[in-house]
């Protein structure tokens, strides 16, 4: 039986990585859509919790590596996360300097995921210690007041980014919206709300087209051109290399204290430390390769902390990663929380941790250009996009059926639109929270 | 309308996409999401899950082969 068990989790951690290592380079695969039915899935046909534990830290872990490597090809980014990265991805490879910045990503990503895990362990510890100094559960010692938690979230979110009025001014309108939605169907649950904030930007953007003015302002002609440069050779010197660049320093402090921030939007942190931290680098070429190593490295870190903080620390989802990919972990149905131990669990983890890092990491050094040009010469994006439309559309009728699926495409078309006014996807989720949590709470009223 | 201008697409998200074979590619998923949803009405919400995915997977194969990728990659 233990055996078994054994097995089950090598086996799954094995897959997680090396499915999610494609997915993650294919163009505009969104976290929460891709790893939310696997995860489900795997809880439906009651697999083991370590067991389904192993393979979302292998898949997560493996997306977050890789997702990254079309951006340095290609300028193209393999997922939401990467979309911080692609100005320094285009000037560095316009430099010629691909290898290089692929590298400096890679490495960087191993810094910030285990990082992550330490300052997530850390986290956990700490609050165990304040919980048994003062007798009291942060669970319950917050436990009333999450909406105001969120709100201030929001609030703080929107202060930190580009278009602050706007930010601020869509706070409360969004909120309603997720009111309304839930005043026209209350079993709406929580993951087809974060679909609706992560997959918006594309529905809205797809119904756009179908204004033909500005069908015809992106129009272009023929295909579009895409060098990819030639895996070169990698071995046990490049690597140690790799993992020495001057940018190292900055790499793991900027990982480090964007850990800490867990509760906010990961690709928000990634993008706030990742210009903070490079901001006085005078040399451009030196500034792009620090950027991208922090900005892949801060991506991993927050994603692991807040997964491990969320899990072990708190009991529920306080950070966006744990509530969109790992939502199925807080499903109450699933009952995962009550079945873990944390010492089993985070050994676990951290075995799934570093059978992913392997196997992304190695073949991201050896064989990014090769791999990239097998997912584009042969996946279409049109055969991509809809997918992620037929995902969403299963997922949410599953949930809340045709209705649902009505009431949800609305609020991803008005999530859409907000989006491409400039308003973040982290204040959209604390946004949604607030709402959420009010309702919870009675102050605003359904049924 | 596009369709007669072969060489004519849209730019989305920094890729070229053919509108008419992005419409296609969504009534295949949708109607394969569709089917596999009306004929499973019966089964449990996590074997209608496994098989819609499955159907999916389906799906991407079928849009994978009938379109080719809007883009010209060459290695050097």
């Amino acid at each position: 039986m233990e055996w078994m068990l054994l097995l089950q989790i090598v086996i799954f951690a094995v897959l997680g990585g090396l499915i999610y290592l494609i997915i993650g380079i294919i163009p505009g695969t969104d976290e929460t859509s891709v790893l939310v039915p696997a995860t489900v899935l795997l809880f439906a046909f009651n697999l083991p919790p370590l067991v389904v534990l192993s393979f979302f830290i292998g898949a997560m872990v493996s997306l977050n590596v890789t997702d990254s490597i079309p951006t340095a090809l290609t300028s193209i980014p393999g997922g939401v996360m990467a979309t911080p990265m692609i100005e320094s991805s285009t000037f560095l490879k316009e430099r010629g300097l691909v290898t290089q910045t692929i590298r400096r990503m890679t490495s960087g990503a191993i810094y910030g995921t285990f990082i992550g895990l330490i300052v997530g362990v850390l986290v956990v510890g700490i609050v165990k210690l304040i919980e048994f100094a003062t007798g009291t559960m942060i669970e319950q010692a917050i436990s009333g007041y999450q909406h105001w938690v969120f709100l201030a979230g929001a609030i703080f979110l929107a202060f930190m980014s580009k278009k602050k009025i706007i930010s601020l001014l869509a706070i409360v309108p969004f909120g309603l919206a997720v009111y309304l939605a839930k005043l026209a169907s209350s079993t709406i649950s929580a993951t087809p709300f974060f679909l609706a904030i992560t997959a918006g930007p594309l529905l809205f953007q797809l119904v756009t087209m179908l204004i033909p003015k500005l069908r015809s302002e992106s129009t272009v002609e023929g295909d579009k051109q895409i060098v990819i440069e030639k895996d070169q050779k990698f071995g046990r010197k490049e690597f140690v290399d790799s993992m020495k660049a001057k940018s190292t320093k900055v790499t793991i402090l900027s990982s480090f204290i964007s850990s800490f921030l867990f509760f906010l939007s990961p690709v928000g942190v990634t993008m706030l430390v990742g210009e903070t931290a490079t901001q006085r680098i005078k040399d451009e070429e030196t500034q792009a390769l620090t950027k991208v190593s922090v900005m892949n490295a801060v991506a991993s870190a927050t994603y692991m902390s807040g997964i491990i903080v969320s899990l072990f620390a708190f009991g529920f989802a306080i950070s966006p990663a744990a509530a969109g990919p790992g939502g199925a972990f807080f499903n109450p149905d699933n009952n995962f929380l009550a079945s873990i131990k944390f010492g089993p669990a985070i050994a676990v983890l951290i075995f799934a941790m570093l059978v992913a890092l392997f196997i992304a990491a190695t073949l991201a050094f050896k064989y990014a250009g090769r791999l990239t040009y097998l997912v584009f010469k042969y996946i279409p994006q049109e055969a991509v996009i809809s997918l992620l439309i037929g995902l969403a559309f299963l997922l949410v009728y599953l949930d809340s059926g045709f209705i649902g699926v009505l009431i949800i495409s609305g609020v991803a078309l008005f999530a859409g639109f907000l989006n491409r006014l400039g308003v973040g996807h982290g204040i959209l989720f604390m946004s949604f929270y607030t709402a959420l949590y009010m309702i919870t709470f009675g102050l605003l009223p359904i049924a | 309308m596009e369709a007669k201008d072969k060489n004519k697409f849209v730019k989305m998200w920094g890729e070229h996409i053919s509108l008419l074979h992005l419409v296609v590619a969504l009534i295949v998923n949708i109607s394969a999401v569709l089917i596999v949803l009306l004929a499973t009405i019966n089964l449990s919400k996590d074997y209608r899950l496994l098989i819609g995915l499955g159907a999916l997977v389906i799906a991407l194969i079928v849009n994978s082969s009938l379109f080719r990728p809007k883009r010209n990659v060459v290695t050097k």
